[in-house]
């Protein structure tokens, strides 16, 4: 999933950008409230990170707008602001959850996965299609029970994938959730990763809808 | 204790008393003079009757009812008439006389006429006795009036005292941050100027808690940033399992640290820069030389990110000042300059001395200021948009509160290379050396 990250403290920034990162979320950083207004209406973001107290426009600004444009998007306020009128004012202009600085890596991203899950429509964290599990706390993948290793990309890759399920990504949208605006993407990484993936899942669970992208679908026979 | 009502009442009261029994003692005196005064005066008349009259007739009878004793004698000293016996003694001196006799005090009235020695004498103590009668009355309304004007007095001085009663239980009633002021309306003009100076006092203690309590909550808000930074470079360096990458997270880890450090620096800087702080020990500092000891301890900091710092111009110039004070706010300006001018930039450092000033000139060929946000920058914690150099937003305050600390001026502006120029205006110092 690819998430906005809102925030003018360079120290912060980095480190949650690298934690996120690791905990395989493809990150956008943005340092001031224009730039995140910029961000947000041209990418596509799974969740936005915001801060409130940010150069030329306030993260409370950036919100309102953002809501204002009937955008949906899950947005997770951090900021140092810690008072009750604070909370309420953040959550009332839109935000879905607010943390207050200083707060735990763990808990961050605990609570975009919990964000991201009810965004889906899920109860349970684990993104499930036939026989095939993912968790994307653990980053463990199972297929029939027993683990299969995936690399870093060819995991996000299949969580774009069953995120919703059934639903068809375009190569495009699949780029746009896998990549960085910092980062290269060569023309055919997409399809070397689901070449990847069919290998070691098994050649039927990812469909290609020719002319429109890709869909995860449960692998035929391998049902319980 | 001191307290009014108890002394307005002790003096009052005391003087008082002491009016009335003066005024009693006065009176008494007075009734009793002037009594004693009539009596004699009878006994003068007395006497007179007989020497015209004799002692014939009913007179004598009315004289010698009362307590009145008279004798007559002749020139010879031969008893002529005595109404008592034993024969009260004849006095040599003519006219009023008092004397003892009997074991008593007596007043006699002794005349000669017509070849007679005529004396009328009565009792001293009957006088009293009839004044006794009288004085009762003439003193009553006095000891009456007594307590009551010391009940009027009482109630006058309560009564008077009682706003400053009321004051007292509302400031009781008062929790130790509530300073809102005293309403004025229906205080006695004594008091109120008293408590307009307080209600006044009470505006510029607010505003100083008021003060203190956004400087505590802004420190406490700006400390929690880089706390927040180093929570998660050290939870970052405690995940990652690659070594270069372990090594990149915990030199960003210690880069926190410093940060931190440095805002607890400049926070303190700030903190002893509260006026309450500071002496009033003024002392005449040497800016040159100063500057001089200032560029040198950054020389390490400039080399260290390649910037040329140095001092263009060291005009020998004194002020007056507090030195630790003055030296904060050199800091600050060459570290600032440092801190947000790129690698390979230079800063200079100028002292120049003139008539009626003296100018501390620290200019670099960094970003600079936006003539907008010239304003804004000396406020606690104001960053810069953009700037990618994790300041602590406060060194530019501190500048500014070291400079209105020695009546100096802060001004901003740009150097011709689009760099910032700080100028600080210091009066020169009153005597040189």
């Amino acid at each position: 999933m690819k998430l906005l990250l809102i925030e003018d403290d360079p120290m912060i920034g980095e480190s949650v950008e690298v934690g996120l990162r690791q905990a395989g979320f493809t990150v956008d950083w943005v340092r001031d409230g224009r730039a995140a207004e910029l961000a947000l209406e041209t990418g596509h973001y799974g969740l936005a990170l915001l801060d409130l107290g940010l150069p030329r426009k306030d993260g409370m600004t950036v919100l309102k707008g953002l809501r204002q444009r009937q955008d949906s998007l899950p947005v997770i306020i951090i900021t140092a602001r810690d008072a009750v009128a604070d909370r309420v004012a953040g959550l009332d202009a839109g935000a879905d959850d607010y943390l207050v600085k200083p707060f735990d890596l763990d808990e961050l991203l605990a609570r975009v996965r919990a964000l991201s899950r009810r965004q889906a429509g899920r109860t349970e964290n684990i993104l499930r299609v036939g026989a095939l599990s993912l968790n994307p706390a653990t980053r463990e993948v199972s297929l029939a029970g027993q683990p299969v290793h995936l690399s870093s990309r060819e995991l996000s890759l299949l969580e774009a994938l069953m995120h919703k399920p059934g639903a068809v990504l375009s190569r495009h949208e699949l780029e746009e959730q896998l990549y960085g605006w910092d980062e290269e993407v060569s023309s055919n990484a997409i399809e070397v990763h689901l070449h990847n993936l069919r290998r070691k899942l098994g050649p039927e669970i990812i469909r290609n809808v020719r002319g429109v992208g890709y869909k995860v679908v449960a692998p035929d026979g391998l049902h319980p | 204790m001191a307290s009014i009502r108890k002394r307005l009442l002790l003096w009052q009261l005391t003087a008082l008393a002491l009016v009335g029994i003066g005024a009693s003692l006065a009176t008494y005196w007075l009734a009793w003079h002037s009594f004693q005064q009539a009596r004699d005066h009878e006994l003068e008349q007395i006497a007179y009757t007989v020497v015209r009259h004799g002692l014939e007739g009913d007179d004598d009878d009315e004289i010698d009812r009362g307590q009145f004793v008279s004798q007559i004698w002749d020139t010879n000293g031969e008893l002529v008439y005595s109404s008592s016996d034993p024969v009260m003694p004849r006095q040599t001196r003519m006219g009023l006389n008092e004397f003892s006799w009997q074991g008593e005090r007596w007043r006699a009235y002794t005349l000669t006429a017509q070849g007679l020695i005529i004396q009328v004498g009565h009792l001293a103590r009957a006088g009293n006795e009839r004044l006794r009668i009288v004085i009762g009355p003439v003193l009553l309304p006095l000891a009456l009036l007594m307590p009551l004007l010391g009940i009027a007095i009482w109630l006058t001085v309560s009564r008077s005292l009682a706003p400053m009663q009321q004051i007292r239980q509302e400031l009781d009633k008062r929790e130790s941050n509530t300073l809102t002021p005293i309403p004025l309306a229906e205080l006695p003009s004594e008091i109120a100027p008293m408590v307009a100076a307080m209600n006044d006092l009470f505006v510029r203690l607010h505003e100083a808690i008021e003060s203190q309590r956004r400087f505590v909550a802004d420190a406490a808000h700006e400390l929690r940033t880089p706390l927040t930074a180093l929570r998660l470079q050290a939870q970052i360096a405690e995940r990652t399992a690659d070594a270069a990458e372990r090594a990149e997270a915990l030199a960003r880890l210690e880069a926190g640290i410093t940060r931190a450090g440095h805002l607890i620096e400049q926070l303190l800087a700030l903190a002893r820069l509260e006026p309450e702080s500071q002496g009033k020990r003024s002392q005449a500092i040497a800016l040159d030389e100063l500057a001089g000891h200032v560029v040198a301890d950054h020389s390490s900091q400039a080399e260290a990110k390649g910037i040329d710092l140095g001092l263009l111009r060291a005009e020998p110039a004194n002020i007056d000042g507090n030195p630790t004070t003055v030296r904060t706010l050199l800091d600050n300006l060459v570290d600032n300059a440092i801190r947000y001018t790129p690698a390979g930039g230079r800063v200079d450092v100028s002292v120049e001395a003139h008539a009626r000033e003296v100018l501390l000139i620290v200019a670099d060929n960094g970003p600079g200021i936006p003539p907008a946000e010239r304003d804004k920058v000396f406020e606690r914690f104001y960053r810069l948009a953009g700037a990618d150099t994790p300041g602590s937003g406060l060194g530019l305050s501190i500048v500014q509160r070291a400079a209105e600390q020695h009546g100096a001026h802060v001004s901003l502006d740009d150097t011709p290379g689009g760099g910032l120029k700080v100028t600080v205006a210091f009066p020169p110092a009153q005597q040189a050396g």
